[in-house]
């Protein structure tokens, strides 16, 4: 069994070194998107295990992350993903505290929730871009869409945004 | 920066700071080529723990653990408080089962599903447990099976033993048009194994092909139990590599893998777990029953699937197909209005299984023989390129009848079948 055995260590250890890497971005990411601080974990955990399950094609990429990034996007702003993660997590009370993101600030909390609420596209642009600052050239990639349609989320995002947290003009 | 930037930054900057703060998360897997499952094993209430991500073999130089979790790379003992396997056939509902009828003891989790059937433990062979889904709809269907081989088959005769258990992966690769994902590694119960899918190639319970067509074999325990590969059956096979001096195998079949029966078995997988034994979790002789007069009947339902009359509980599907043998342990009465009564169910005790002898009555098996060389064909005949099939029908209708002392007529010379009826004295 040499062989496969060698093949398993390469693999184990190069996403193992991914995952280390990525990880913390990336529930950053869905607590961003989900707003919820006990789901997030299992949110990316779940991209990660997308990943891991394509590993073939994905680490073959030049920025695995982006892919991971997308998955969690996507499935952050799903409702349906987020309840049961939430669920999930909620299960797990019974046995052990779930990995919740610690508590934030009321303020950074109330930026988030608005986010939130922007058009789910939009959203990801301004959490790609802030918390993970990255370019509008990469959120494109990882989103699928030009760059030119990131810098029009980002620019309405933000429209909406300071209109809802200042009161100020949409213009 | 505009005052919306400056608050996304820090807002950013409280994010990424609270993510700093989280404890390492520690996850083991439970591997499958389609559905890698990952699998809470520790919640890590102290931050710095270094991330274990248990993925195979390798996973051993990573560092810190809770205090009270097992060290990953031990056999995780079978739980103590399962309930013992009953006697097939029984319906398994949730909950946790062991039993040590293959040699060494085993545990098992089978979930709640929502429903209240649940899996459905078969009749199998002292070498095998074999457990159906409660949405199987026949043999391969959905099901899981456990051995403990002690050989591969002969990739030159996939239906015969010939083939060292502790070469899996010269099998392999002898049998590498079967193989549909290639082998990883993964654990299992703490211990060490490799998965694969494979999907046999071999046609088996081909009608175009004469006579009883076995199904090619991945394992064998002795005489005791074989794990038959299904026509077109995708079977996940983890194959853990020294379970008590031999492998022990789980596999999990199905036609057409859905979300749930995946989920269902990466649970058991999951939970499963193994240890010596002590030789008391067999099953309880006084646990096997069977009634004399024990029968039961198929008949065809309006969607050509024969589904079992009546609400016996039995060692068979409650539904199968056409295209079964007639004398298939596990799929009678496969043919439209073929009935089978089947009689002396025999306990093989104090094995943990039982066997049962398919028998019809004579003088029925030769009517329905009859109906089934002659009645059946032109049906068959009428789908295109079944020609051959009805021939392959007819030939093995007459060879069943011939040894079973039924009176066959001559061949016509249009080439009608001949009559197939009973003994007259």
């Amino acid at each position: 069994m040499a062989r496969i055995e060698e093949t398993a260590a390469a693999f184990v250890d190069e996403f193992d070194a991914f995952y280390r890497r990525e990880r913390r971005a990336v529930v950053g990411l869905a607590y961003a998107l989900s707003g919820s601080r006990s789901a997030a974990d299992d949110l990316a955990q779940e991209a990660f295990v997308a990943a891991y399950r394509r590993w073939d094609t994905v680490g073959a990429y030049d920025d695995p992350g982006a892919w991971v990034r997308k998955v969690v996007s996507n499935n952050a702003v799903s409702r349906w993903r987020r309840a049961r993660s939430e669920a999930k997590a909620v299960l797990l009370l019974g046995n052990s505290r779930p990995h919740e993101v610690p508590p934030i600030s009321a303020e950074a909390e109330d930026v988030w929730r608005a986010v939130r609420a922007l058009p789910n596209r939009q959203a990801q642009c301004i959490a790609l871009h802030y918390l993970d600052d990255r370019s509008v050239d990469e959120i494109g990639q990882i989103l699928g869409c030009s760059p030119n349609t990131v810098k029009t989320h980002l620019a309405r995002g933000r429209e909406t945004l300071a209109f809802k947290m200042e009161g100020g003009d949409r213009r | 920066m505009s005052r919306i930037d400056d608050l996304l930054t820090r807002s950013a900057a409280e994010v990424r700071d609270a993510v700093e703060r989280m404890p390492e998360r520690e996850v083991t897997t439970v591997e499958t080529a389609h559905n890698r499952k990952t699998v809470l094993t520790a919640a890590g209430a102290v931050a710095g723990v270094i991330i274990v991500l248990l993925l195979g073999w390798a996973l051993f130089g990573f560092g810190g653990r809770e205090p009270d979790v097992p060290p990953i790379d031990d056999p995780i003992p079978v739980d103590s408080d399962a309930m013992p396997l009953p006697a097939p056939p029984a319906r398994i509902n949730a909950g946790t089962y062991v039993t040590d009828v293959l040699g060494p003891a085993f545990s098992f989790d089978v979930a709640n599903y929502g429903s209240d059937d649940g899996w459905f433990l078969q009749v199998a062979g002292p070498g095998e447990v074999a457990i159906s889904h409660p949405l199987s709809e026949g043999p391969g269907d959905r099901d899981m099976w456990f051995g403990h081989p002690d050989q591969l088959s002969d990739p030159e005769d996939p239906f015969s033993a010939g083939w060292d258990v502790g070469d899996l992966e010269g099998w392999l690769d002898a049998n590498a048009d079967w193989v549909v994902d290639e082998a990883i590694g993964t654990r299992v119960g703490g211990r060490q194994a490799t998965m694969f899918t494979l999907r046999a190639t071999n046609p088996c319970r081909d009608p175009e092909s004469p006579g009883d067509v076995p199904c090619p074999v991945l394992v064998f325990d002795g005489d005791d139990g074989a794990l038959w590969l299904e026509n077109s059956v995708l079977y996940e096979v983890w194959w853990i590599h020294d379970v008590e001096g031999s492998p022990f195998v789980i596999a999990a079949g199905a036609a057409t893998w859905t979300d749930e029966f995946r989920a269902n078995v990466n649970g058991i997988v999951a939970t499963w777990a193994a240890g010596r034994s002590d030789g008391s979790l067999g099953v309880e002789a006084s646990t096997v029953e069977a009634d004399a007069d024990f029968r039961w009947e198929y008949t065809l339902d309006s969607g050509e699937v024969v589904v079992l009359a009546g609400d016996l509980p039995s060692g068979f599907p409650a539904r199968t197909w056409r295209g079964q043998n007639l004398d298939a342990t596990q799929g009678v009465g496969a043919e439209p209005g073929l009935h089978n009564w089947v009689t002396n169910v025999e306990p093989m005790l104090p094995e943990p299984a039982h066997t049962v002898d398919l028998i019809i009555e004579l003088d029925d098996a030769c009517a329905e023989l009859h109906r089934f060389a002659l009645e059946m064909n032109p049906q068959e005949r009428e789908a295109p390129g079944n020609f051959l099939r009805a021939l392959v029908f007819t030939e093995y209708a007459i060879d069943r009848a011939v040894e079973i002392g039924c009176v066959v007529g001559e061949w016509g010379t249009d080439g009608a079948p001949p009559a197939i009826s009973e003994p007259t004295s």
